[in-house]
């Protein structure tokens, strides 16, 4: 008579053998006092354990926490995603090429290039590429010369035509004020999910986004054909100004009688970003070289009782800002037309360039391993980033159909 | 329309606004994941921990290793058997690393902020803390064994099949059975003894009705 061990007697009282198993032990057991013995035995220990660990109660109703937590996640990847050299967290390339999608993402292992810089290649590709999607936010606002006419109701107020650099620092961007709802409150259109979906074919991306994606014409030798396409939702977000909120903070910071206007309670920003396509190509190993980006112009828009004066002199009045980047945003005259560029002090260089005659500005790291091009035509914004040189992205630009 | 809950920089809400996938393929399947498991998860940790911010805390810990690890391109089946795991180790090692035992007034303060049964919010306050009490020496135990063992023992009392065990154990599905019976065989010895250490000898009695 073979007994049975103890691991398939207690599967089967977990109901979890196979039904052949189970009717075998079922005979079994039926003939063998050890093995009922033993089965017994196992039973004793499972409901003694069980009970025991029923100090831990189950919890039906927890609090819905999913979204912070989104959120809080999502902040640290970002985070990583523009860290400082300095910074103790970074990308390591292994991280990111451990990831799924092996024909993109493979191991760069036998590239000759010193690791440092391919580690600033792998950071500031991404943070070069970022930055050619920026988005005004409220640096848009702090741009605005002084004595301009406010207008009261709901109007667009921007459309991109230029673009200028502005430069923070990448040890401190904003430290101070790096909340914004000290002053506010801030929301931000989405899903807590991802805003990003891939797409099959330019066709459907074009569908999804509602403008008609463009493609390369010629690219480098070394990139392949087909590119990852995906499409990212429109988002948008609203700032409203909240006077309590702000004449708290101002006086934490030392202001014994801050006085905010009245009207200023309330005033709305509305930034809204467009759905917009990335085309992502690798070369013949499947590494990633090459990203292409396109957005239609980002709108901002204002309502509320505060002119945009008013909203831009407490802005700007704000204590906390870093004073070096706040100048250069006054200094941009033509702000209505301008998407500032932020781009870390002293580790990006950058030159405005001319593309199928509109403006555009490339931007490259130090080592000018990669670089970006980011220009603007007819309404549209486009930017491409990757490991080419200055010439190389100039010639994709200009053959972008 | 979302508030932010957190307080968050300007850079970050300039990311994410304009964010474009900073890993083409994972990013999606990654959010995906994040909204279906979540809730599950966080019930798990919460159950097994003291400190429902605690329990958000290692959550979210274990879906920032998920997001860099192989294994998020993997079945769903494995994905979420991989995070159970996680987050059931990181719940126990956490409360193994709070440095100072609190004061008996601070551990009925903190009661207000764990989640118990409805059964359990019957009993009055000292009841409570005696049962809580309990936990901490029942998850002494299972930190004494080995982390397979333990976390095999909880995952099955958390409900999770033999078939998802051994994906978070990365064992054949036919071991389970045996690595169950053995860590529950474990499990009762140390409580045996532990009980009788506590109890000057007795094996039986005192709050250890249960056995």
């Amino acid at each position: 008579m073979n007994c049975e061990s103890d691991g398939t007697l207690r599967a089967y009282l977990d109901a979890e053998c196979e039904p052949a198993v189970a009717a075998r032990i079922d005979a079994h057991l039926a003939e063998c006092p050890d093995c009922e013995h033993r089965i017994a035995e196992l039973q004793l220990l499972a409901k003694t354990v069980d009970s025991l660990l029923s100090a831990f109660p189950h919890v039906e109703i927890v609090p819905d926490r999913r979204q912070g937590a989104w959120d809080a996640v999502e902040s640290r990847l970002l985070e990583r995603a523009f860290a400082s050299p300095k910074s103790s967290e970074r990308y390591r390339v292994e991280e990111v090429v451990s990831g799924a999608n092996s024909s993109i993402w493979r191991n760069r292992g036998q590239r000759e290039i010193p690791t440092m810089i391919r580690n600033t290649v792998m950071r500031h590709s991404r943070s070069a590429v970022a930055a050619l999607l920026a988005v005004v936010l409220v640096a848009g606002v702090l741009a605005m010369p002084a004595g301009q006419a406010a207008a009261v109701s709901l109007l667009s107020i921007f459309r991109v035509q230029n673009f200028a650099v502005v430069t923070y620092d990448p040890g401190k961007p904003f430290e101070d004020m790096d909340n914004l709802e000290r002053v506010g409150t801030l929301e931000i259109s989405d899903r807590d999910g991802s805003n990003a979906t891939t797409v099959e074919s330019v066709a459907q991306a074009s569908e999804r986004v509602g403008f008609t994606v463009r493609t390369p014409s010629t690219l480098p030798a070394e990139v392949s054909g087909e590119p990852r396409i995906s499409v990212v939702r429109e988002s948008r977000a609203t700032f409203t100004v909240d006077r309590a909120k702000a004449e708290a903070y101002l006086r934490e910071q030392g202001e014994a009688n801050p006085s905010i206007p009245a009207e200023l309670d309330g005033t709305r920003l509305v930034v809204t970003v467009p759905a917009r396509a990335v085309l992502m190509y690798g070369d013949t190993n499947g590494q990633p070289v090459l990203v292409i980006g396109q957005i239609p112009s980002p709108t901002v828009a204002t309502e509320g009782g505060a002119s945009l004066e008013e909203l831009r002199t407490f802005l700007l009045g704000l204590p906390g800002l870093p004073e070096d980047t706040v100048a250069q945003l006054k200094a941009i005259d033509d702000w209505t037309t301008t998407m500032p560029i932020p781009l870390p002090r002293d580790r990006a260089i950058w030159r405005d360039v001319s593309v199928n005659g509109g403006p555009g500005l490339i931007v490259a790291d130090q080592t000018k391993a990669a670089g970006s091009l980011i220009w603007q035509s007819e309404g549209m914004v486009y930017g491409i980033a990757g490991q080419l040189g200055e010439d190389e992205l100039l010639d994709i630009a200009r053959g972008i159909r | 329309m979302v508030p932010l809950s957190r307080g968050r920089g300007v850079r970050e809400v300039y990311a994410k606004v304009t964010m474009f996938p900073l890993r083409p393929g994972v990013d999606e399947i990654f959010a995906e994941r994040f909204r279906r498991y979540y809730g599950d998860l966080f019930r798990l940790g919460a159950r097994y921990s003291e400190d429902i911010d605690e329990a958000d805390d290692v959550v979210q810990e274990a879906f920032w290793r998920l997001y860099h690890d192989p294994v998020v391109a993997r079945p769903d089946r494995e994905v979420y058997a991989w995070l159970s795991r996680v987050v059931v180790n990181l719940t126990l090692n956490a409360t193994r690393g709070r440095r100072r035992e609190k004061t008996r007034l601070e551990k009925i303060a903190s009661l207000a902020k764990s989640l118990s049964s409805t059964a359990e919010n019957e009993l009055n306050p000292a009841e409570q803390l005696v049962r809580r009490e309990q936990r901490i020496a029942v998850r002494e135990v299972l930190l004494a064994m080995s982390e397979r063992a333990r976390t095999c023992l909880i995952l099955r009392h958390s409900g999770l099949s033999y078939a998802e065990i051994s994906s978070a154990l990365l064992v054949a599905p036919g071991s389970v059975g045996t690595l169950l019976a053995r860590a529950e065989r474990e499990f009762a010895q140390r409580w045996a003894l532990r009980s009788s250490h506590v109890n000057g000898g007795q094996v039986l009695g005192g709050d250890n009705d249960e056995l």
